[in-house]
């Protein structure tokens, strides 16, 4: 049997350790080395060191690589002490990690060096709750849903594209939604659209929209357009935003999203739908094709039915 | 799945879509992928763009496409 001390002796023996120090300088270098974090989620939450990957010790082995798929990079593993990461480095070996290496002292010499460190930002009780099921996922994460709820994101059109994006980005915890749409809610919208009910009939639809989305998730702020997209708005809305869902319903306003996403920079997450055919992509300015390099000109009106 | 597209694009996980498009066809409950590529001649971004600022009237361009050009200055 073995006590505690003779497994972290053992440990030492086989896994090298750095200093804060060293590390430091090693970051200030610029070298290439994943920093992995292995504590609690709530040491975790209280601060770590920038960059770092987190992974708990609990965890380690079902999902480090995913985080770390490359059995050949430099590993440096840290906890509070620098005895977790000992073990985990340790763990790392046997599964086949060629180079690991422990931080000595841990997170708590870190700190008392005075070097940087990064918190995300505290979530309530609630969110902790609300977005407990993307924890478990570990590619999304707490650090995952920071993201979303940091997100800002205009869904253009809230009809039958707009409406599932809408729900899903919105119960997700995407914090920052805005809606354009000039429409009102007609009948013959719910079949499909699923963001509206019948009582909104007649009602705009970014209003029916943002109750809706508001019911399923309070925690995220929406930010309702009852207008018309035009060359003249489409600006001064988009520089609010990261990132664009465009699920609009005519030529016009699909080639000027696309034309001021460009000129603007940001990406487009482009649909569109015609009966029981739909295509989807990711229209990256400069880094993939945009939605005129597919068609430079809309076609002739009366060609394509609506 | 446009939502999904967005949420990885955000999280920065799993691989994006950039340069393919799905199709998803549902009587036949298909779904295709299909390469698609930067045009060096697009009018837009590409090497030499032709259109360097927003259209005037978007509304009047989709009328008549052969237009759906900026205003010349």
């Amino acid at each position: 049997m073995k006590s505690y001390r003779q497994i972290v002796e053992e440990a030492k023996t086989e896994i090298p350790e750095l200093t804060v120090d060293e590390v430091k300088s090693e970051q200030d270098k610029d070298s290439d080395f994943v920093l992995l974090d292995v504590r609690d989620e709530d040491e975790y939450r209280a601060g770590y060191i920038p960059n770092a990957v987190h992974v708990t010790r609990g965890m380690l082995e079902f999902s480090v690589e995913n985080y770390i798929p490359d059995r050949n990079q430099k590993v440096i593993v840290y906890c509070a002490a620098g005895l977790r990461s000992l073990l985990a480095a340790k763990s790392l070996r046997e599964m086949g990690y060629t180079d690991t290496i422990s931080l000595a002292g841990g997170y708590r010499d870190w700190m008392a060096a005075g070097y940087p460190t990064a918190q995300d930002k505290p979530m309530s009780h609630e969110q902790l709750d609300r977005y407990s099921r993307h924890f478990m996922l570990t590619e999304v994460g707490e650090q995952g849903q920071a993201k979303l709820l940091d997100a800002k994101v205009l869904m253009v059109g809230a009809g039958g594209l707009g409406s599932p994006a809408g729900v899903y980005l919105g119960a997700a915890g995407v914090g920052h939604l805005g809606i354009i749409d000039s429409d009102v809610v007609e009948l013959s919208n719910l079949q499909r659209q699923i963001l509206h009910r019948t009582e909104s009939v007649g009602t705009p639809k970014v209003q029916s929209a943002t109750t809706t989305i508001k019911s399923l998730n309070p925690d995220i702020d929406i930010t309702p357009y009852n207008l018309r997209l035009t060359a003249d708005n489409v600006e001064e809305i988009f520089s609010e935003y990261d990132l664009i869902v465009d699920g609009c319903d005519n030529f016009a306003t699909r080639y000027l999203v696309n034309d001021a996403a460009v000129l603007m920079n940001k990406p487009i997450v482009h649909g569109s739908i015609f009966q029981f055919e739909g295509q989807v992509s990711l229209f990256k300015p400069h880094e993939g094709p945009c939605y005129r390099c597919m068609y430079p000109t809309p076609p002739p009106p009366g060609m394509v039915p609506s | 799945m446009m939502a999904t597209e967005a949420i990885k694009y955000i999280i920065g996980i799993g691989e994006p879509l950039i340069g393919r498009l799905i199709l998803y066809e549902a009587l036949g409950m298909t779904y295709r992928e299909m390469k698609i590529s930067r045009d060096e001649n697009c009018p837009l971004c590409g090497e030499n763009p032709v259109i360097t600022k927003l259209i005037d009237d978007y509304d009047a361009a989709a009328e008549n496409p052969d237009t759906f050009a900026p205003a010349a200055d």
